[in-house]
C-alpha cells in the first residue's frame, strides 16, 4: 500500500455533497456515554421520587398503629436524608460539563471515572435503601406482632431455617438490585470507554 | 440566527471534510455516520467558546473530532461486511480516476476492521500530523504514537491484502 499515495486521494477527497446543518437547534442531543447515563440517571431520578412519596403514605395504606407511625417517621427522615444526599450528587453529575478539547487519553479517563463513580454512588444508595427497609421491616414485625406469637414462631424448629431463607432471599434480591441493574443499565457504557482506555494503554 | 452560530457555522462549513472523514472512518452505515457527523458538530459546538479563548484552530477541531468518536457508540453493533469489498468492483480493467476512486472505497472498507484507537492514528496521520503532534492529541508519548501508528499501517496492510486487493 502506497500511503503516500492514499494521503494524496484523502486530501482531494469531494466533500461537496456533505451537508451542513443549517441551524444547532436541528442538531440531535449528544450522544456520548456520559449524556446517554445522564438521561437515564433522569428518568430513575423522577421513578425514585414517585417511590419516595409513595412510601410516605405507606402509614395511610397500610393503616399503621400509632405506635409504628412513630417508628416509621425516623425511618422515613433517614430515607430522604439519603436520597436527599443522592440526589444532589447525581444532580451536580448531571450538570456538570465535560471538555472534548482535553487529548484523548485525559477525556477518556474523566469519563471513566466519573461513569465509575456515579455507578458507585447508584450502589450504595440501592443497598442503604434496602438497609432501612429490611431494618424496618424486623422491628415493624417485633412492634406489632404479639410476643407469645413472635415467641412461638422462634420456637418452632423450622425458625431458623424460615429466617436464613428469608434473610438470604434479601441479600440476594438487594445483591442483584445494587451488583446487576446498575452493571446492565450503566455497566456496558463504562466498558466501551474503558476497552478505547486499554487500547490506548497498549504498548 | 445568532452571529455567534452563523460564525460557527461557516466556521463548519469550511471544514465539514475533516468531520465527513472521521464519521466515515468510524461508522461503515451512512444512518450511523450522520450520526455521528452530528455529534461532532454538536460537541464542536458546546466547546466552541473554549477554542475562540485557547486553543488552534486545528488543535481544536482534531481533538473534539477525535474524541467524539471514539467515544460515540452507535446503539446496535453491527459487524463490517467484508463481502462487499470483493462484490464492489474489479479494478484492473478501469481508467485512474476509478482506480484511485477505488483506493479509497477499499481504504475506508478496510479502516472498519481497525480498533478506535487505531482509526484515530490513521486519520490524524492522513491528516498530515507528525508523531508528536498525534502523540499530543492521543495523550500518549512520541515513541509510543509512532510503534503503533506502524503496527496499524502494517494491520492495514494486511486487511487489505486479505481482500485480495492491494496498492
Amino acid at each position: 500500500m502506497n500511503f503516500n499515495e492514499l494521503q494524496q486521494q484523502w486530501n482531494n477527497e469531494p466533500t461537496d455533497n456533505v451537508r451542513v446543518p443549517n441551524t444547532i437547534d436541528t442538531l440531535k442531543e449528544a450522544q456520548t456515554p456520559i449524556d446517554k447515563v445522564r438521561k437515564k440517571m433522569k428518568a430513575d431520578f423522577f421513578m425514585q421520587a414517585f417511590m419516595l412519596v409513595l412510601v410516605g403514605f405507606a402509614p395511610l395504606i397500610f393503616d399503621f398503629s400509632d405506635k409504628l407511625i412513630s417508628l416509621f417517621i425516623p425511618f422515613y427522615a433517614i430515607m430522604i436524608g439519603f436520597m436527599t444526599y443522592y440526589f444532589y450528587k447525581f444532580f451536580v453529575f448531571y450538570k456538570k460539563s465535560y471538555d472534548m478539547t482535553f487529548d484523548s487519553r485525559k477525556n477518556l479517563l474523566w469519563f471513566f471515572y466519573e461513569l465509575k463513580l456515579n455507578i458507585e454512588l447508584y450502589k450504595a444508595l440501592t443497598y442503604i435503601m434496602f438497609f432501612l427497609g429490611f431494618s424496618f421491616g424486623v422491628l415493624a414485625g417485633t412492634v406489632t406482632k404479639n410476643q407469645n406469637t413472635i415467641s412461638n414462631f422462634l420456637d418452632k424448629k423450622a425458625a431458623g431455617i424460615t429466617g436464613i431463607a428469608l434473610l438470604a432471599g434479601l441479600i440476594l434480591f438487594s445483591l442483584f438490585m445494587a451488583e446487576f441493574i446498575p452493571r446492565w443499565y450503566y455497566g456496558k457504557h463504562l466498558k466501551q470507554v474503558k476497552s478505547v482506555l486499554d487500547q490506548l494503554d497498549e504498548e | 440566527m445568532k452571529t455567534n452560530e452563523k460564525e460557527f457555522l461557516a466556521l463548519i462549513e469550511k471544514h465539514k471534510g475533516l468531520i465527513h472523514k472521521v464519521s466515515r472512518m468510524y461508522m461503515d452505515e451512512p444512518e450511523d455516520r450522520e450520526d455521528l457527523f452530528q455529534e461532532i458538530v454538536l460537541q464542536l459546538w458546546k466547546s466552541y467558546g473554549t477554542f475562540r479563548g485557547e486553543s488552534q484552530i486545528s488543535t481544536w477541531m482534531y481533538r473534539v473530532a477525535v474524541n467524539s468518536a471514539l467515544t460515540f457508540f452507535k446503539k446496535e453493533k453491527r459487524k463490517p461486511d467484508n463481502t462487499r469489498m470483493h462484490d464492489k468492483m474489479d479494478l484492473k480493467d478501469e481508467n485512474d480516476e476509478t482506480h484511485r476512486e477505488t483506493q479509497l472505497d477499499y481504504f475506508y472498507k478496510a479502516v472498519q476492521l481497525l480498533n478506535p484507537v487505531e482509526k484515530a492514528l490513521i486519520f490524524l496521520f492522513l491528516e498530515g500530523q507528525s508523531h508528536k503532534e498525534i502523540g499530543q492529541n492521543l495523550g500518549i508519548t512520541e515513541v509510543n504514537a509512532r510503534v503503533k501508528l506502524n503496527r496499524t499501517k502494517d494491520k492495514l496492510q494486511e486487511i487489505i491484502k486479505k481482500q485480495g486487493y492491494e496498492f
